[in-house]
């Protein structure tokens, strides 16, 4: 992951809160995406669509799976003033209930350090950061507009808050 | 005579509208469900035999009028919003000041109780949906996965069925887990109800926050999302 060192320029504790549970985005990191919450059945198309929206340079590689398991595709995007790309692995699930628990499952899995985004039937598993690194780079991309921001923390999965969600 | 009072009142809410009954079907959910959410605990192997003055079987907490008793929902102006939507919210904070939201004034108070540990509020929306808040027994401090445990072991204690579920989600100040839970309810035509539900933690309680509708998905309670947002459990 790019480093982060710019992190808190994009998320806030919440008033008398502290800890991973406590992290609020900026109202001004998802002021211009529409948050409405997705319903429809997407693909990758969808999310690299969103990220060339952003200015972003992003392209898809399908990757070969075992019959059984559910479609997976890598998203390289790089983050604003970044040479490197970053991999994302986007999971195409049946129903956005299993996008988010699958994502769940993976991060806890996988442990401190991970982090994802779900948005309707899709689950997006980010490469290993710290707490900045994630922040930063899922702030600058505004993959926390587009997907609910989720990562690894003391054990747990926490949701930062004020970016996309669904009910 | 309490309880004819709250069947006359679901009754004609369900004469309202297009929705005609679909409200009552909800109304069976919610009373399906208490067992779920209101005790807090497994059922027992073995429960004991309902009576006659047991409308749903062995249910244990009795509501209590809400019509009357003040402690079921006191005004929270904090949490006023007039022109949210265009129709008018108010906040509230029930749960015997445990839990606090905005909810659209045009709700029907249905049912609750303020017994602690086992208290509820359940209201009605006019877009054909019931919404209801539990006290779970649980204590905050404890790890999520035994939370989860604990709740799916009543889920499937009560014949409902998690068919999505520990989804991470948070309101404005809550980290919360989503499930999504199908509940065929027993009635002369049984029904099959779907619920999304929401455990979330706060600093004092977990609670379960439950909303059930006919529809398929939730895409047309556009509210929703804005009303989950804003509850604040402490």
């Amino acid at each position: 992951m790019p480093p982060g060192p710019d992190w808190r320029h994009f998320v806030v504790d919440r008033p008398g809160a502290s800890g991973p549970g406590a992290l609020e985005w900026r109202p001004d990191v998802c002021a211009r995406v529409e948050l409405r919450p997705e319903y429809h059945h997407l693909n990758e198309t969808n999310l690299v669509a969103f990220l060339q929206g952003q200015g972003l340079e992003a392209r898809a590689e399908r990757q070969p799976v075992e019959p059984n398991k559910p479609e997976l595709v890598f998203v390289f995007v790089a983050a604003p003033g970044e040479s490197r790309s970053v991999a994302l692995r986007v999971a195409i699930l049946p129903s956005a209930d299993e996008a988010g628990r699958d994502l769940y499952d993976a991060l806890l899995q996988k442990g401190p350090g991970a982090w994802g985004v779900h948005r309707s039937n899709l689950a997006v598993l980010g490469p290993y950061g710290d707490e900045g690194d994630n922040v930063q780079f899922a702030a600058k991309t505004r993959l926390a507009c587009w997907g609910t921001f989720t990562m690894v923390q003391d054990g747990d999965a926490f949701v930062v808050t004020g970016g996309y969600a669904e009910p | 005579m309490q309880s004819r009072e709250r069947t006359d009142r679901v009754t004609r809410w369900n004469r309202r509208g297009s929705e005609r009954g679909v409200a009552g079907a909800l109304g069976l959910a919610c009373l399906a469900s208490t067992l779920a959410c209101g005790s807090g605990s497994a059922a027992p192997a073995t429960p004991p035999p309902g009576t006659v003055f047991d409308p749903g079987g062995p249910v244990g907490n009795a509501p209590v009028d809400v019509t009357t008793n003040q402690d079921v929902e006191r005004p929270y102006p904090p949490l006023d919003e007039p022109s949210a939507s265009g129709k008018g919210w108010i906040g509230v904070s029930v749960l015997r000041g445990g839990v606090r939201f905005t909810r659209p004034a045009r709700w029907q108070l249905r049912d609750a109780s303020v017994e602690p540990g086992q208290s509820y509020v359940r209201y009605l929306s006019p877009d054909a949906y019931s919404f209801a808040i539990y006290e779970r027994s649980d204590s905050p401090g404890k790890d999520w996965k035994d939370i989860l445990e604990h709740y799916e072991a009543d889920v499937t204690a009560n014949g409902a069925k998690a068919i999505g579920g520990r989804i991470p989600m948070a309101t404005a100040t809550n980290q919360g887990r989503a499930y999504t839970i199908d509940r065929k309810i027993e009635s002369k035509d049984p029904v099959l109800s779907r619920s999304r539900e929401f455990l979330l933690r706060g600093a004092h309680r977990i609670v379960l926050v439950q909303v059930v509708t006919s529809e398929e998905s939730l895409a047309r309670l556009s509210d929703l999302l804005e009303i989950i947002r804003r509850i604040e459990v402490l």
